[in-house]
């Protein structure tokens, strides 16, 4: 479905992405994993058209997106929840969705109703400011939102930054529903290990911009590949280790 | 009693304009980070298209002929159609610049809408009498009140009132002021940036239009530059009232408007020369105690 080949991202002088090629198929839950600064952020970026690569090239459906708009791939159906997650603060909740709507492949007001059936919180607040919302809820929104683009990949950068672990726990889950149950393809950025091979199909481990380690997540259970993949040694300070399987 | 009334309805209907010229600048700003000096420059196009171009001392006017509602659609329509060409010819193509070379740039654009009208019209300024009945005084209770002051005031409540409307409940609407929320998570979700620049341009070019037509039937009189002073205003207008707010715009122009009214109005008379630099002492004053200005534009802040 999504093809990213040898793909190069730089700011000015300093390449902050290495030839890195990923693939995700049809209906997987596909996770890169990385260290802050390792380029994570910048390839999603990029496979949204926020960003445009040097060298390289990316293929959605077999058609390449590499440097169109954002609007346009975004009317491919993909859709991008960047770090942060991005909502409109001043808008209210109901209208932080229907801008979600703007694509419209469906009616909004019948989309509205299918994400407050799917996110009661959401319905509650429909009237209140995206700022007055908690993190998990706001978290909650911006995943709606993307949902009332009709997109048939997601993006997520780092849907678990600055959440309680029960609300982070409730989002994957949320996720896993929507590529169970409405074979939605996902692809999440993570910095911590501790969710994610219980979640994703499959991860790439990312550092210094290029991948270190790839693999179906039943084969890479044992953590010690991922953690020197991850680090980049093999022992890891004691403090370090975020995931609880690593002995 | 009556002075009072007189001279509150002075300082609303200055506060309008200045309201009106704010609300364009706001427009383009909350958008494009763009402070479109140029503002004024559309306010000058849309009081010249009233008339024959030509160079000679009197004016004959053109569109200034028409119904009354023909010329404000035709001027509205003129000044759109600049404003977009503006944007189209120099504005998109640097879209992704620093904010200096986008003020920079807007300062081109002045300079050259001033150099042509200066060259297609001349450099005297010439005489109009747009809507003589408007000029014409309303006798209420004891009170003389010109109709101009209190059409500017209604018209300006009713395009704050329609643009609001606009903005809270059109589809448009809500994907303009996520754009100036966050205009690249606005294209993220599908907002199409063109059209939402595009339409921030036509608008800002619509207040600028009803502007010029109000200032024109006010002074009677045209010149090269006549919208800068009014633009200049309307840029302090929008700082005081904060910079990306558009109600803060609203605010600011009010604000900048009974402000100097009530400075023209109270300071002795020895004194009236220098109410700018009263008012402007005054407005220094507020900007040390409040930077971000009166409404704080949580956009500004969270971006960066």
């Amino acid at each position: 479905m999504l093809q990213v080949q040898s793909v190069s991202i730089r700011y000015g002088r300093v390449t902050v992405v290495r030839d890195l090629s990923l693939t995700v198929a049809r209906g997987e839950l596909v996770c890169v994993l990385g260290q802050n600064g390792a380029g994570k952020s910048s390839v999603m970026a990029a496979v949204a058209g926020g960003i445009v690569p040097y060298r390289g090239n990316i293929l959605f459906e077999q058609m390449p997106i590499l440097a169109r708009s954002p609007e346009y791939i975004a009317r491919l159906g993909i859709s991008f929840i960047p770090e942060g997650r991005r909502v409109f603060p001043e808008l209210t909740v109901g209208e932080n969705l229907l801008v979600g709507g703007t694509i419209g492949r469906g009616k909004p007001a019948d989309d509205l109703n299918d994400i407050y059936a799917y996110f009661p919180r959401l319905k509650e607040r429909h009237s209140a400011p995206a700022r007055q919302l908690s993190g998990g809820e706001q978290q909650m929104l911006a995943i709606g939102r993307a949902l009332m683009t009709h997109p048939t990949l997601m993006l997520i950068d780092e849907p678990s930054l600055g959440l309680a672990p029960r609300i982070v726990d409730q989002v994957y889950e949320i996720l896993l529903h929507l590529r169970n149950d409405r074979g939605m393809t996902l692809l999440v950025n993570e910095q911590s290990t501790t969710r994610i091979l219980r979640y994703a199909d499959r991860i790439y481990v990312l550092r210094n911009g290029s991948i270190q380690l790839e693999g179906k997540t039943g084969m890479l259970r044992s953590g010690d590949a991922i953690q020197k993949a991850y680090f980049g040694f093999g022992e890891g300070g004691a403090s370090m280790t975020a995931d609880g399987r690593v002995a | 009693m009556s002075y009072f009334v007189q001279v509150a309805i002075d300082a609303l209907s200055l506060g309008s304009l200045y309201a009106l010229a704010a609300l364009g600048l706001g427009l383009i700003f909350s958008i494009l980070r763009l402070i479109n000096f140029a503002h004024g420059d559309f306010i000058t196009i849309g009081a010249y298209s009233l008339i024959v171009p030509s160079a000679s001392a009197t004016a004959a006017f053109f569109i200034g002929a028409w119904h009354w509602y023909a010329v404000v659609l035709a001027v509205c329509i003129v000044v759109a159609m600049f404003a977009l060409l503006a944007d189209n010819l120099v504005f998109r193509w640097v879209r992704e610049a620093t904010p200096t070379t986008l003020l920079t740039a807007s300062f081109g654009v002045s300079y050259l809408i001033q150099n042509s009208v200066l060259l297609i019209y001349g450099a005297r300024p010439k005489a109009i009498d747009l809507w003589p009945v408007l000029n014409s005084q309303l006798s209420v209770a004891g009170l003389r009140i010109p109709l101009l002051q209190i059409v500017t005031i209604l018209t300006t409540l009713a395009l704050v009132t329609v643009l609001t409307f606009f903005l809270k409940f059109t589809s448009a609407g809500i994907q303009m002021r996520a754009a100036a929320s966050d205009f690249t998570m606005a294209r993220y979700l599908g907002v199409r940036a063109d059209r939402v620049i595009a339409l921030a341009f036509g608008l800002s070019g619509v207040l600028a239009a009803v502007v010029s037509l109000l200032f024109a039937t006010q002074t009677g009189s045209l010149s090269f530059n006549m919208g800068v002073p009014i633009a200049l205003f309307a840029f302090v207008a929008t700082v005081v009232g904060g910079l990306g707010s558009l109600e803060g715009s609203v605010l600011g122009g009010f604000s900048v408007g009974i402000t100097m009214t009530l400075l023209q109005a109270l300071l002795p008379i020895s004194l009236r020369p220098f109410r700018d630099a009263f008012a402007f002492g005054l407005i220094l004053l507020l900007l040390i105690f409040r930077p971000s200005g009166l409404v704080r534009a949580s956009a500004l802040v969270d971006r960066v």
